[in-house]
This record gives structure tokens, sequence and C-alpha cells, in this order.
């Protein structure tokens, strides 16, 4: 457009920055920080990776808008970049050159892409929508990235674009156009802007509605799979899988495990490490034996559900009911029920292990070979905080019959297979389960009648007969899921997509039936489902159990295991009297299993071995020195745990010690008198640490400790927990603040509306209050008369004597008078005199003035009646219309 | 050169009927657009059993039905609003008034352009309504929105709706406005029903101002002149021009005010009479010499040329005569056009003409002023050159070099794109034409009569004095 000036330019300029290049801008922030967030590897700021991606749009929009060409400012920038290479690699120092370099890249490459975005969106008109694609696909490989997907996670991250990109579509066809930006317009601009949003959401919101169901099954399917939707908050939070809300709920008969398993087919493709763990457990040649790593036993099936649960109503079950979480650092938590409750004697061992969790790592029970029955919380190496966030040693009662190596690569190995015969060979012992309890048997064996539960009963009995040795049904079932075809072909195998788009993760009846006499094909849930309802049918003692496979990949670190996301596991546990619960893994192998996706690790390195740990009180803490003095009562001294009779006082000197306050490294100052701390102190030649003696008692022992005890570590218990509990009065309120439901949204935007609206119907009357009011604050007959005018005026128009066009006298004339006969004529006469006039007040004014403000209110009750008149004043359609000034409709029609 | 022409034509309907159809080619790109991505998405995702893709699909469908739902809620307001317009136009209760830079004239360029709909027009839900003026030979003008409510004093609704905006007219000369385009946009701006209301308008744009220095010229001719006058005076208690009433005077032009304060019936004198007031005549000759070709190469060279009329004649005005432009061919007049304003009127609507001669047309005893272009052939300047007294200024405008070269750049160029002409599409065909090449030759042949007379010049700017 030649005609328009430089300024006028400068301002569409400033105008398309605003409209276009902001929100660009705003969208590339979403999206980077979106990406910084799945590929941690670019993580840097976001918000200077934003800024120079705008600098690049900016400066692009604007010289491309000033008409720069391409060629030219292409070379220019090719000239700078060049340059600015060469002078980075011209820099001191190899490190920095390497960081300079990498981060050069990154910028460079933003800037770039800013500046395409720039060239793009002032040149070509529909270049949104391949800005909007760019981003959208930028977006959707990071979401494929993750693992945590949902609905919400995915509407929360794609809706900004979907947003960006109709408001493109809406604003394009103005662009082309010169924008106007005077108040009115711009006004007009952002409220139809508003009712395209408004209107987008509703079309959203009407679709959800219709597509309800649709997206009820896909986000059971999806719970199903594991993956929860925690709100798109998770994700947020940095936190791995967490069961305490929603999972896990108490159900009425007990836990109902939703989705325990998370063996999700994304899962099992992913590489998250969720922990690694030292088990002490060999073979007698000294090679490891792995084991599996037991998260939950699921011992119920539930009907209505189709699903296996845990129950709490269960006989015996040797589930180590500890959330690791919440121990204090060293302290141990032993349950020797556990041993018990396995109601086992023969074959059983103690196996230590040492297990570090990843921040991935499903939390809130123990992790560790079965029969868990000791826990102790240890610290994790300062080089390996990153990976690993927490560590625990335990302690555990498990089988010599137990291995990892059941159907995997049994046949491959000899060794192996004699292990398996030669435990199949002592299991045949058990004859069957006549001397065992009968609530527990009959627990234990209870399965669904009907349909097809008895289909998989017919055919589990058609493969053994029921009075055989226990172990033989067992091998029977492990067969028919082994047995071959004509052509030697295995019928059964494992497929991570067993078929069923709707798949979830414990398959239900009619899965089960499909996978079993139709489609034999399945992953460990589908194995461990049929194989347990074939079992019980059999009449054996089974329980569904989660957890993980151990594979022992390498043996450069011998006892270390890697635990990947993809190593989640469902297999069956069998009783036998007197063995206790046995391993027996019915899923046909999945050589994918055996190849971590990463190499392992590097093992953290063990803790320092304590010699004392005490929980204690800190009293006065001199910071100068760094000591204090600490009150305990409980003390660990050499791996054993005492309380004392009576707290004792020693002084602790931290001069040389890390203090951590919830697993996070802080200083001394952070210490507190009253503080509840945890101080341990190691073993170290250097220090006087005093020897054990059994005979002497515990007391006199720490009566003996050196003064001051010299403290390795100080662990600080958070102290928010006890604030709570100590405050429990205002913890229901702050909990009732939280909880807003949509019916009190509703409520309160209800009252809130029903308010305004009746603040909108009071206004009228409110308005005449305020005129008479001014009308009684009026002394002088000027402002009086004029006052009363204006009164007189809008009631009249409120009366539904509405002015026209008219003159005020033709008005009071030909319209008042007539109707309400209360002198407005001889009043406007008097009126127009002293004000247009410059009239000086004559005797009698005052009169005419106030016998016209008197009449003028009761003339219209009297004509319409005091109900219709003060009715009338709640008819804002007509208030407004008396403020509407007539807006000039005749425009410069410029004679020539 | 007619290959050129008729391409232009063909684009030109092109445009026009691809604006009535009704659908604009956003929603077929659109269309395709969204169907190719559902498809890659497909094939890429498709077979995948993954969480994401089973979301993706869901996700997808969402957005699917619920973008169909937008569009045909946004279609249906369209086409809603499109039918009772439709309904109302039949009724006759709409009327379409153009208003064109300061009512019908404005300077060739952008010129500012306002379209008002008196009547109730329904606008599309957050859609909107484009006008475009139909100009003869299906030639459109900008796209106009229609946003402005004009609205009833004390009432909700309003009388009509009005937009403003700008429209290129490069050519200096009249426009037949036949026909206005109207569209009615849904908001996604991807269909546009249209609508055309008869409009019968014309509208006029004036040569290019520039800053003019004063061009100095001495009348030859003194003839009658009236002076209006605007403001009565008052000398020594009489008033000037004022006379007693006398019988046969008009009524109404009896100052009351006089009569008010002195009991005096007075009449205004109107205008006063300058026998022998001088006049410039401005002699301005639109003959073309040349083979006449009617193309597009003409009507440049008759926008350039019409240019530099218009500012010899406003800069031959600074001399404080009044300056007569005598034509050289029949220019209808407009209704309603005063003097002055009718001269530029005639000045934009001349055209190119071949039937009068300049020698012909130029009274060499009036004339004070004379211009003619480079079309004219040299020895018509010849023969005007025999009967002009020496003392008359004589301009020949350059034409050769009124559509630059192309190679013409400027520094700035380099770096930054100029701003679009209209007539840059012709540089490039004039450089190598032979239309060029015959007035080059031309030229030199007036240059070389020229030199032989002082007071004279060839010249392709106004400032040719120096």
């Amino acid at each position: 457009m030649s005609m328009i000036s430089n300024q006028d330019r400068f301002q569409q300029l400033l105008i398309r920055l605003v409209l276009v290049v902001v929100p660009t801008i705003i969208i590339a922030y979403i999206t980077l920080r979106f990406v910084n967030f799945s590929y941690t590897a670019l993580n840097t700021a976001v918000i200077s990776q934003a800024m120079v991606f705008a600098l690049g749009l900016v400066l692009a929009y604007s010289l491309y808008y000033y008409g720069a060409r391409l060629l030219i400012t292409l070379l220019v920038l090719m000239f700078a970049y060049w340059l600015a290479e060469r002078i980075i690699s011209r820099l001191p120092g190899e490190f920095d050159v390497f960081y300079a370099t990498a981060r050069f890249q990154l910028y460079s490459t933003l800037f770039i892409f800013g500046w395409v975005f720039g060239f793009l969106l002032e040149r070509v008109r529909w270049s949104y929508i391949l800005l909007f694609s760019t981003l959208s696909a930028v977006t959707l490989i990071s979401i494929s990235s993750t693992i945590d997907i949902s609905l919400s996670y995915i509407l929360l991250h794609l809706f900004p674009m979907v947003l960006y990109g109709l408001y493109m579509l809406f604003l394009s066809p103005l662009l082309t156009d010169r924008i106007e930006m005077n108040l009115k317009k711009s006004g007009k601009l952002v409220v139809r802007f508003g009712l395209f949003v408004l209107l987008i959401l509703l079309a959203f919101a009407i679709t959800e509605r219709l597509f309800k169901n649709e997206l009820k099954a896909v986000e059971k399917e999806l719970a199903a799979r594991g993956t929860s939707d925690n709100k798109g908050g998770s994700k947020e939070e940095g936190s791995g899988y967490d069961d305490r809300y929603g999972l896990m709920e108490k159900d009425h008969d007990g836990y109902r495990l939703k989705d325990t398993m998370k063996v999700n087919t994304k899962m099992s493709q992913s590489d998250k490490l969720m922990f690694c763990s030292k088990l002490d457990n060999y073979f007698p040649d000294g090679s490891p034996m792995p084991l599996y790593f037991v998260y939950h036993y699921l011992t119920k099936y539930d009907v209505a559900r189709e699903s296996f649960v845990r129950d709490v109503n269960v006989p015996s079950l040797e589930e180590f009911d500890v959330d690791p979480a919440v121990l204090p650092m060293y302290y141990s938590y032993t349950d020797t029920s556990v041993i018990r409750k396995s109601m086992a004697r023969k074959l059983r061992k103690v196996v230590d292990a040492q297990v570090y969790l990843s921040s991935d790592s499903w939390k809130h029970a123990v992790l560790g070979p079965a029969s868990v029955f000791s826990i102790q919380t240890i610290p994790v190496e300062k080089d390996f905080q990153k990976t690993f966030t927490s560590a625990y040693k335990i302690r555990s009662y498990a089988s010599e019959l137990n291995n990892a190596y059941f159907v995997y690569n049994v046949s491959a190995d000899p060794m192996l297979a004699a292990i398996q015969e030669q435990r199949h060979q002592e299991l045949r012992s058990v004859n069957d389960y006549k001397r065992l309890d009968s609530t527990f048997c009959a627990y234990y064996t209870q399965h669904p009648k009907g349909g097809i539960y008895d289909s998989i009963v017919k055919l589990s009995l058609g493969l053994i007969s029921k009075d055989s040795r226990p172990v033989e049904k067992v091998l029977a079932v492990r067969d028919f899921f082994l047995q071959r075809n004509e052509n030697g072909k295995r019928i059964f195998r494992y497929t991570l997509k067993p078929g069923a788009v709707d798949d979830p993760n414990i398959p239900s009846s009619k899965m089960l039936y499909d996978f079993l006499f139709r489609t034999h094909a399945g992953y460990c849930t589908y194995y461990a489902g049929a194989s347990l309802f074939m079992l019980r049918a059999l009449g054996i003692p089974t329980r569904f159990t989660t957890g993980f496979a151990a594979v022992n990949r390498s043996d450069k670190n011998k006892g270390w295991y890697w635990f990947y996301a993809s190593q989640a596991h469902a297999w069956t546990q069998v009783y036998f009297p007197g063995y206790g619960w046995l391993d027996f893994d019915m899923t046909i192998g999945n050589e994918d299993q055996q190849e971590a996706p990463k190499p392992d690790g590097t093992p953290p390195l063990p803790p320092p071995d304590p010699w004392l740990v005490l929980n204690v009180k800190s009293e006065s803490v001199t910071v100068v020195t760094k000591q204090f003095d600490a009150t305990f009562q409980q003390l660990i001294f050499f791996d054993t745990p005492y309380e004392l009779s009576t707290a004792r006082t020693k002084t602790i000197d931290a001069s040389l010690c890390r203090v951590l306050y919830d697993k996070k490294d802080t200083t001394f100052s952070a210490i507190l008198p009253g503080d509840s701390l945890i101080i341990v102190s190691y073993k170290d030649e250097a220090k006087a640490v005093p020897k054990p003696i059994k005979v002497m008692s515990i007391e006199k022992l720490v009566d003996e400790f050196p003064s001051p005890i010299v403290a390795d570590e100080i662990h600080i218990r958070p102290r928010v927990k006890e604030e709570k509990k100590e405050d429990t009065s205002r913890s229901p309120v702050e909990i009732a603040e939280k909880k807003i439901t949509w019916q009190a949204i509703t409520w309160t935007a209800t009252k809130v509306i029903a308010w305004l609206l009746a603040l909108l119907l009071m206004l009228p009357l409110l308005y005449l209050v305020y005129r008479l009011m001014r009308i009684a604050l009026a002394r002088e007959p000027h402002t009086r008369a004029d006052e009363v005018y204006r009164a007189a005026l809008y009631r009249f128009h409120m009366a539904g004597i509405e002015r026209d066009n008219e003159t005020p006298l033709d008005y009071a004339h030909a319209k008042v008078d007539p109707a309400f006969g209360a002198d407005f004529e001889e009043f406007m006469r008097l009126y127009l005199r002293l004000k247009y006039a410059g009239g000086s007040v004559r005797p009698g004014d005052t009169d005419i003035i106030d016998r016209f403000a008197k009449v003028a209110g009761p003339g219209i009750h009297k004509k319409n009646g005091f109900v219709p008149t003060l009715l009338s004043y709640f008819n804002v359609v007509r208030a407004i219309r008396y403020f509407q000034h007539p807006e000039k409709t005749d425009y410069e029609n410029q004679s020539i | 050169m007619r290959s050129l022409i008729s391409l232009s034509s063909i684009i030109r309907n092109l445009s026009y009927w691809s604006k009535q159809v009704g659908v604009r080619w956003q929603l077929l790109l659109s269309i395709a657009g969204l169907w190719l991505v559902t498809v890659w998405l497909r094939s890429e995702y498709g077979q995948d059993d993954s969480n994401l893709w089973l979301v993706m699909n869901q996700f997808i469908r969402l957005m699917q039905w619920a973008v169909i739902g937008l569009f045909i809620l946004s279609l249906l307001s369209a086409m809603g609003t499109w039918a009772y317009f439709q309904y109302q136009v039949k009724k006759k209760s709409v009327a379409v008034m153009i208003n064109f830079g300061d009512g019908h004239k404005a300077e060739a360029g952008w010129v500012p352009l306002t379209v008002t709909i008196n009547g109730l027009v329904l606008r599309p839900m957050l859609g909107n309504i484009h006008a475009r003026l139909i100009f003869s030979e299906k030639r459109l003008s900008s796209r106009i929105i229609l946003d402005t409510n004009l609205r009833k004093s004390r009432h909700w609704w309003r009388q009509g709706i009005r937009g403003t905006g700008e429209t290129l007219l490069h050519d200096r000369g009249i426009y037949d406005v036949e026909r206005v385009l109207l569209s009615f946009c849904d908001m996604l701006a991807l269909v546009s029903l249209p609508f055309t209301v008869p409009v019968t308008q014309q509208l006029y744009t004036l040569p290019r101002l520039q800053e003019v220095p004063k061009l100095k010229a001495y009348p030859n001719t003194a003839e009658e002149q009236k002076h209006r006058i605007e403001m009565p005076r008052r000398v020594e208690g009489e008033h000037v021009n004022y006379k007693e009433f006398e019988t046969g005077d008009n009524i109404r032009r009896i100052v009351w005010k006089i009569y008010a304060k002195s009991g005096q019936l007075v009449v205004r004198v109107p205008e006063t009479k300058d026998p022998y007031a001088s006049h410039l005549y401005f002699y301005a000759s639109y003959f073309h010499g040349f083979r006449f070709q009617g193309g597009a190469f003409e009507t440049e060279l008759l926008n350039i040329y019409k240019d530099h009329i218009r500012n010899m004649f406003e800069a031959l005005q600074r001399n404080g005569y009044e300056v007569r432009l005598p034509q050289d061919q029949e220019i209808p007049k407009l209704a309603g056009l005063s003097e002055k304003k009718n001269e530029l009127f005639q000045i934009t609507a001349a055209s190119w003409q071949n039937k009068t001669a300049p020698a012909a047309f130029i009274s060499s005893g009036k004339a004070a002023f004379v211009c003619l272009s480079s079309l004219t052939p040299a020895r018509e300047v010849e023969l005007v050159l025999q009967h002009l007294p020496v003392n008359v200024p004589l301009v020949v405008v350059k034409l050769s070099d009124a559509i630059p070269s192309p190679f013409r750049i400027k520094v700035k160029d380099i770096f930054f794109r100029p701003e679009k002409q209209p007539a840059d599409k012709l540089r490039q065909p004039w450089l190598i034409s032979s239309s060029r090449r015959a007035l080059l030759k031309n030229e030199r042949e007036i240059a070389a009569s020229l030199k032989r007379r002082g007071n004279s010049w060839l010249t392709n700017t106004i400032e040719f004095e120096r």
C-alpha cells in the first residue's frame, strides 16, 4: 500500500507483532518447554531458548515486513553464522570450546527456526498451517517418547496447538487489510475472538459429550494398561508410578488393584530403569542365581471386574506390609511373622539383597525376592543420587527351589535343566493337599463357575487326572503351553499385541478364552491368568504374582541385577506343603526380555558401615563449633537395634559431617534445637569406636561412648509432618479448601451471576436515588434547577414518556404535561431562561422549582400507580435507552 | 502485446468468477490438508497398538468432529444470513451506497473507499460480510469488510452496516461501478457466499499531485470576470458592496442586520465585475500521432501525461491569474461540479485522440502556455512552433521513460523489495517494445526542432526551467 505513511506502517507492524508474533512465541515457548521436558539432554534454560527463538522471529518478521530480500538476508545470516562459529572455535580452552559450540549450535538452530518462522508468517499467507503442523509434530513426537500418556495429558499439550491453529485461522482473513486499532475496534476484535474461543470450547465439550462412552472406554483401557491418568499432574511432579491415589483404593472387600501391573505394551518397550539390586544368591558353583522380585500378590479373582485383586481377608499371606518411603534412614523393620505365614519349613534360606530405587520405580511396597521379612533403609552414595533416589537392604526367607530360570532358556543350559529336574523330583514327595488347612486350600483354589470358566476347567481336567501328584499337574499345565503342532512349531507364542485393541492389562475372561482356544498368543498376564485358572481347577493352591523378572545379563558385577520397565512381569506361585509358595512361570520365553535396553550401569558403592545410628532430639546447637547435645533413647549399635530404658544425652560433633534434610544435602545451620535427627557414625580407623561386648548391658556401653560422638551423617527428619500432627485442628479446613467440586464452582458462579443480575436490575433505581440526592444537596437555584431538570427527565423517561428528537420544551409541552400535568412546561421555560439566557433568579423562581420538584414524582405515581411506577424502574432496557445518545449516522458526505 | 492483455483479462475473469463460486480455495486446501494428516497418522501409527495411538486416535476423532461441527455451524449461519439478505433485496428494503475518497473522487493510487448497506442486514455468526465493487470489464476492487454498525438512535438494532477500506485504482480516469459483490463469509473464512447488488455510480480518480514550484507565464488575453463577495466591508460610514433596496431587488437579499441597527434597507451586491481581467490559456494536447493501439502502454503513458498536465495546471495557477484549460476533445460534464473542480475532471477524463492536431487546436493568439506529449509526431510539433509566438513557453512531455526501465534500481532496492506498482509488469515489455523505439526516434527529432526555438523544453520533469 503505497499511500500509507512510515509511521502508519510502523504502527501496523506493531499491531501484527502483537497479534501474530507474540502468540507464535508463546506457542513456541510451550513446545520448547515440553521438548525440553521430554528430552532432558536438552535441558538448559527454556526461557533463554525461547528468547533466542523470539529474537529470530521478531527480527525476521520486522525485516520482511519492510520488504527485505530473502536472498540477501540469507547471505548476511550465513556470514554472521560463519563468523560466530569462527570466533567460538578460537576460544581458549578445549572444554570451553566444546561447551560453547554445543550452546551455539542449539541457540543458532533456534534462532534460524525463529527466522524461518518469521519469514513464513510474513510472506506466506497460509504459512501458519505449516507452523502449526511442525509444532504439533514436534509435540507428538515428544509425547510418543514419554510413557505416561493419557487423554488429558495429550489434551494438555496439544490443545494449545489446536487453539493456536484456530486462532490463526480466525485471524488470517483480517491480516490482509490494514488493521485499525482504535479502542472500539480492538474491543470488538477481542470480543469476537473471545466468542470464537468459547464456541470452540463448546464444540469440544459437545463432542466430548457425544463421544463420552468411547472416551471412557479409552480411559478405562489406559487405566487397565497401567497408565493412570493422574490428571496430568504426575508428570509435572516428576514422580514415577504412584499408586497412592486411586489405584489402590480401599474397596469394600479390601484392596482393589485396579491397574497395578503396568505391564503394558508401551512399558514393555520402555527402557526406563526402575531399580537395581545386589542379590546375594548364588548357585553352588558360585554363579549368580537370579530370583523374581515380587511387588504384590493378587490372591483373589473378582468375577465382577474380571480381574485379579489383592484381598485383605486372605488366610496366611506372607506379604511384608511396609512402605520403605516412610522408614527413617538406617531404620530397620523386621516382621518375623512373615516367616510363619510363609508356611514353609523345607529348603529355605535367608537371602540378603540391596535395592536401589530410581525415581520411576513402583512405590509404596517393598520390591524384593519372595518373603521379605526385614528391611533397613540405607543412604545412596552422593555420586549415584541422580540415578537412585532411595535404597534399602532386605532379608528374604527364600526357597532354595526358586530361581528365575524356569521356562526361559531351560533347554539351552544342561545345568539349569538338571536343577529344574532336581526341583521337580523334590516336589514329587508332595502327594496331595489333604493335610492342609481346608480354608486355606479352599481360598486358593476358588475359581468362578459357568461359561468360559467351565471350558477352562474342562480343558485342564483333560490334561491330567485329578488324582495325580501336584507337581505333575503343574508340569502338565506347563507342557500344555509348551506343546508343539505337527510341524514342530510352538502353538503358544509370546506377543505384546495379543490382538484385541481394547486389551486391558489383566485379560478378561473372554480374552483368556480367546488366548487358550483361539489365538494362542499373549503376554505374561495371559499366561499367568490362564495357568492360575487351570491349576486351581486341578485343585492346586495358586496365586497371581506381580513383580519383575530378573535377568542375569553379564558377569561383570556378580550378583547385580538391573531392572528396567520392560522387565515388569506376572507369573503364578504354587503352594507345596512344607516347601511353601514356589514360582512357576508358565510364560513362553520372550527373547526380547533377555536383552536389556541399555547396558547395565555401574553398581552404586555400598554405603559405609556404621557402628552407631542414633535417633535423637537435638538440644542446644552451637553453630561455631558445630556441636550440639542430643537426647536419644533408640539406637542401632553394630547393626543391632536397642531401646534404652532411660533417655541419654551426648554431645555430637558435626564438624566433618554431611547434613541431609529430606534426602537432600544441606548445611549444619539447618539443624534447629528440638529437631528430630538420625545420627550416623561410620566405622573408621581414625575414630575411637567402642567394641561391642556381649556381656555388657547396652546402657553401660552407651555410657562408655566417646564424647563427643563424631557424626558422619545427620539426617534431619522433615518437620512438616510433625507440624501437621500437632496442628490437626487446621488441617481439615485445608483439606476442605482443596476439595473444590464442580457443584461448588457452579453454585458459586450461579450466586455471583445472580448478584450481578440483581445489581443490574437495581441500577436504574439506584440512579434515581442518586439524582434525588443531588437535588437534596443542591442549594443554589441554578444548580438546583439543573438537578431537578435532570431528575425529572429521567423520571418521565422511566415512566414511559420517552423523548425523541424534539426540543425539551416541545417534549414538555406535547408529551409530559398532557400525560402527567406536572407543569413541566412552566418549569422548562424557567430552566431554559436560567441556563441559556444568562438570566438572574427572579422572585418566585425558587417556588416554581420547588413546586415542580415536589409535583413531578407524585404526578407520575398518581397517573400510573405507585407499584407500576416502582416496577418501571426495573426496566433496565428502558434505562439504557435513556443513557444511549443517538449515534451520528450520517457520515461525511461532502458535496463536490 | 495482445497476448499479454488477453492473458491479463483471462486472469481477471478467473478471479471474478472464483469470487462468484462461493467456495474459497482455503476450504479445499484445509480439507486436503486434514485428509493428508489423517492418512499419514494412520499409516504411521495406525498399525501400532500403543497407548499413544489409542489416545491420539480418540483425540483426532474428537478434533475432527469438533471441527466439522464448528464448520457446519459457521456454514449454516453464513447461508442463513445470505438467504435473509436475498429476501431483503427482493423486498427492496436494502440499499447499497458507495463513498469514494471525499465523495466521488480521490487521487489515483490507493484510495479510501466506504461501502454502506442501509437496511436490516444480518451478519454471519462471527463471520463477516465483504464487499467488492465491480467496475466495468469485470474489474474488482479490493475487499472491504463491513464491520461497523450504524445504529438507530436509542435503539438496539442497527439500521445498516458500513465498512471502510482502500482499493488500488491506478488509472486516472472515470470508473463506472456496475455492481457491488457482497460475500457472506463464515468465521473460518472457508466459504464466501456471493450476492451481487446492482449499483450505478461513477467514481473518478485525479492525476497525482506533486509539490510543484511556480511556473512563470503571462496572460495573452483579457476577459470579463466576476468576483463573488464573501465578506461585507465598511468604509467611512458607507457600506461597501451594499446598495439601497430598489423595487425589483430580491427581498431575500435584504440585510436585516443593518436594518436592525440603522433602519436602512440595503441589499448585498453579490459580485463585482472586472472587465479587464487577465486569463492564462493553458493548451494541453492529447494528440497521439502514432499507430493507436489502446493497450496497456498507452494507458500508463496517459496516466503519466495527465499527472504532468495537472501539476503544470496547478503550478500555473500560482501566477495569480485564472487559468483556462481548453480541451481538444469532447468531454461530458459531470453534474454538480464547480468550475475549478470541473477543470480537474476534464484533465482526468481526457484520453488520447488522433483527430484534432495540436496546430489546429492551439489558438496562437490566446495561448499563454502550451503542453504537448512526445507522442505528437515531430512534424506536428514543427507546425505548432511555426504558429506559436516565441514568448509562449512550450513543453513537450517526454514519455519514453515514463515507464522506467527494469534495470533502474536504487541501492535500497538491493536489500529491500520496492513496493509493487501496477505498472511494474509493463517495465520489461516497454523496454523491448517497438513503440518505445519509435517514440525515442520521435523525441530525438522533436528535440532537434525545439533547439532552434528558445523557451521550449522536452522534459520528463515539472522543474524543467532549471
